[in-house]
């Protein structure tokens, strides 16, 4: 430290001088390490609780600017909050400080014409933990992979899911967003709308979806759903979700407002929280083989 | 016929919660006649470091903060009304030490071994020291200027600053609180359920007609932290407390002394707001309810 420094530090409060110290705290050799955080899972750790019971991997995907990181950072704020969603309640988080992070720039401005959520780098692409007790008190960990939207958009131009992710063949949901704000727009919606197709058919393809898992498609800020819009969805939504059917034959649409105007109530949340935390699908029955006249039952009793 | 019990008890609270006022009148009470919920059940052993923190409870000044290293403790022998006798063990932890592991994201060695040793946990919060959330929410019937939202007991409602996040100044008390449930729970992987009291300190300060309960005021102020305790019954046992260790506020310190002894300005409410007396967080957290 430099004698200005010093001088420096000197002039702080005591406060702040303990702060200073503090920064000088690291960890001992062999120390108790903390199972949270310092902001999102890496997939090697989110790995390790993929396979403990009661977990859930979710895939969310979407091109920039889409909604997904304020989808899942309006989760965690809704239950920061507000206690319960749709019966739900927060049990926890190994990832509090990547979604306080996630959150900054929409409380930084709140109140502001729009939302700012940082498009996510795909170098800070991570996963975040939730854990929600569902209404029967069963505990349910949620890992919500947020992910850069330019890892989709290469998906979208064909390069293949398990090829960008190979980690998505391990997902047990899989929400494919629809950006209502695009939807509206002159010019942009039919793009909007080719690019989710285009996600779905990449989904499809891919053979990811495994018989248990799910698929949704979300509608993200569907508050700025114009006439236009709302033109472009109903012509639309039916197609889309025959495709998401082709991976997962009880495929829904969640419509979500995740950030609302000033006094008015947030949309979907409630929705998107309960399909997440569905039980997965069941198994469909294996077909009954047949069994050949001499060695049935009825024969071997007779 | 069992001997007493040994519990070690953990005050844990992030900086200025009041987690060593409640040290002080809580052996201000230990020794005082008129207090009849406990009282101490032998006399040794060195007091000189609780004797200084009551001493100034008692005289309505405000507490040093506890150093971060500080190995000071309150070990003595006590006899509950309700419940028996236990030789209580608490370490006057520091709440720098929970802001290394909140902030610097490490344990710090005395504050992990106080809290693996711990037998139950009472986690301070102080109702206008918290860093609240600023709700999201845009465009029409937004305040001038973009204006934070009114708030009338002076809470911190996490200002926009135009800054960067940086944890020590943007993250919320509940999120810091979460993180720090998850390394305790951790901790007590092997014998589960700890008893868990939230212990809103200065409750003197609380306003409202009516005055909301210790519950309802931890669910609207903190309902994630609420929810989370509440979601893992099988972590953590819990109950919820306010608690006046001083009996008011220290700006007013002449009227505060003019209302008599430690014993006669305290006050305390359990989770229904019944009143109940200020060690009775301390006997919940041994022998439960």
């Amino acid at each position: 430290m430099t004698e200005t420094e010093a001088v420096a530090l000197e002039r702080r409060e005591p406060a702040d001088r303990l702060g200073a110290a503090l920064r000088e705290v690291t960890p001992a050799e062999g120390a108790q390490p903390l199972v949270t955080v310092e902001d999102a899972m890496t997939l090697e750790q989110a790995r390790a609780m993929s396979g403990r019971r009661g977990v859930r991997l979710v895939l969310i995907l979407g091109e920039q600017a889409t909604g997904k990181t304020a989808l899942t950072a309006m989760l965690w704020q809704q239950f920061l909050e507000q206690d319960g969603l749709a019966g739900h309640r927060l049990a926890g988080s190994r990832t509090a400080r990547g979604f306080e992070r996630r959150s900054h720039w929409g409380r930084q401005s709140s109140r502001q014409p729009s939302a700012v959520f940082p498009a996510t780098r795909a170098e800070d692409g991570g996963v975040l933990h939730l854990r929600v007790r569902r209404p029967d008190g069963r505990r349910v960990e949620l890992l919500l992979a947020d992910l850069a939207g330019v890892q989709f958009e290469r998906v979208r131009e064909g390069r293949p899911l398990r090829d960008e992710l190979p980690w998505a063949l391990r997902a047990d949901r899989f929400a494919v967003v629809l950006d209502a704000d695009a939807l509206s727009r002159v010019g942009e919606s039919e793009v909007a709308v080719t690019r989710t197709r285009r996600l779905l058919l990449a989904l499809a393809g891919s053979g990811a979806v495994r018989d248990s898992a799910r698929v949704a498609l979300v509608l993200t800020k569907s508050d700025r759903l114009d006439g236009s819009g709302a033109g472009a969805l109903a012509r639309h939504e039916s197609d889309l979700l025959e495709l998401a059917r082709r991976s997962d034959p009880e495929a829904i649409w969640v419509r979500t407002a995740a950030v609302a105007l000033a006094r008015a109530e947030r949309q979907g949340l409630g929705d998107w929280v309960s399909w997440l935390c569905l039980n997965d699908r069941p198994h469909a029955p294996l077909p009954v083989p047949e069994v050949a006249p001499g060695r049935s039952i009825a024969a071997f009793l007779a | 016929m069992s001997g007493p019990a040994r519990p070690r008890l953990v005050l844990l609270g992030l900086p200025r919660t009041g987690k060593s006022t409640f040290l002080g009148a809580l052996w201000a009470l230990i020794q005082s006649p008129v207090e009849t919920a406990v009282s101490e059940a032998s006399f040794g052993g060195d007091r000189s470091y609780v004797q200084k923190l009551a001493d100034q409870v008692a005289r309505g000044v405000e507490l040093d903060r506890t150093a971060l290293d500080a190995e000071e403790e309150l070990a003595v022998a006590v006899e509950f009304a309700q419940g028996g006798i236990a030789e209580l063990v608490i370490p006057d932890t520091s709440g720098e030490s929970l802001r290394v592991l909140a902030e610097r994201r490490v344990w710090y060695p005395p504050l992990l071994a106080a809290c693996k040793d711990a037998t139950a946990i009472l986690l301070f919060v102080h109702p206008e020291r918290l860093r609240m959330p600023q709700r999201i929410v845009v465009g029409a019937g937004a305040a001038p200027g973009g204006e934070v939202e009114a708030q009338a007991d002076g809470v911190d409602l996490h200002p926009p600053d135009g800054a960067a996040f940086q944890a020590n100044e943007h993250a919320c008390t509940a999120a810091e609180l979460i993180d720090v449930f998850e390394n305790l729970a951790e901790l007590w992987n092997d014998r589960r359920p700890i008893r868990v009291g939230v212990v809103v300190s200065a409750w003197d300060r609380i306003g409202g007609d009516p005055r909301p309960t210790p519950y309802q005021w931890v669910a609207a102020r903190l309902p994630a932290v609420l929810a989370t305790l509440e979601s893992n019954r099988d972590v953590a046992d819990v109950a919820l407390f306010g608690v006046s260790a001083q009996g008011g506020a220290l700006e007013a310190r002449d009227e505060l002394l003019a209302r008599g002894e430690i014993c006669d300005r305290v006050f305390a409410e359990d989770s229904s707001g019944r009143r109940i007396s200020l060690v009775e967080p301390v006997r919940w957290a041994i022998w439960g309810p």
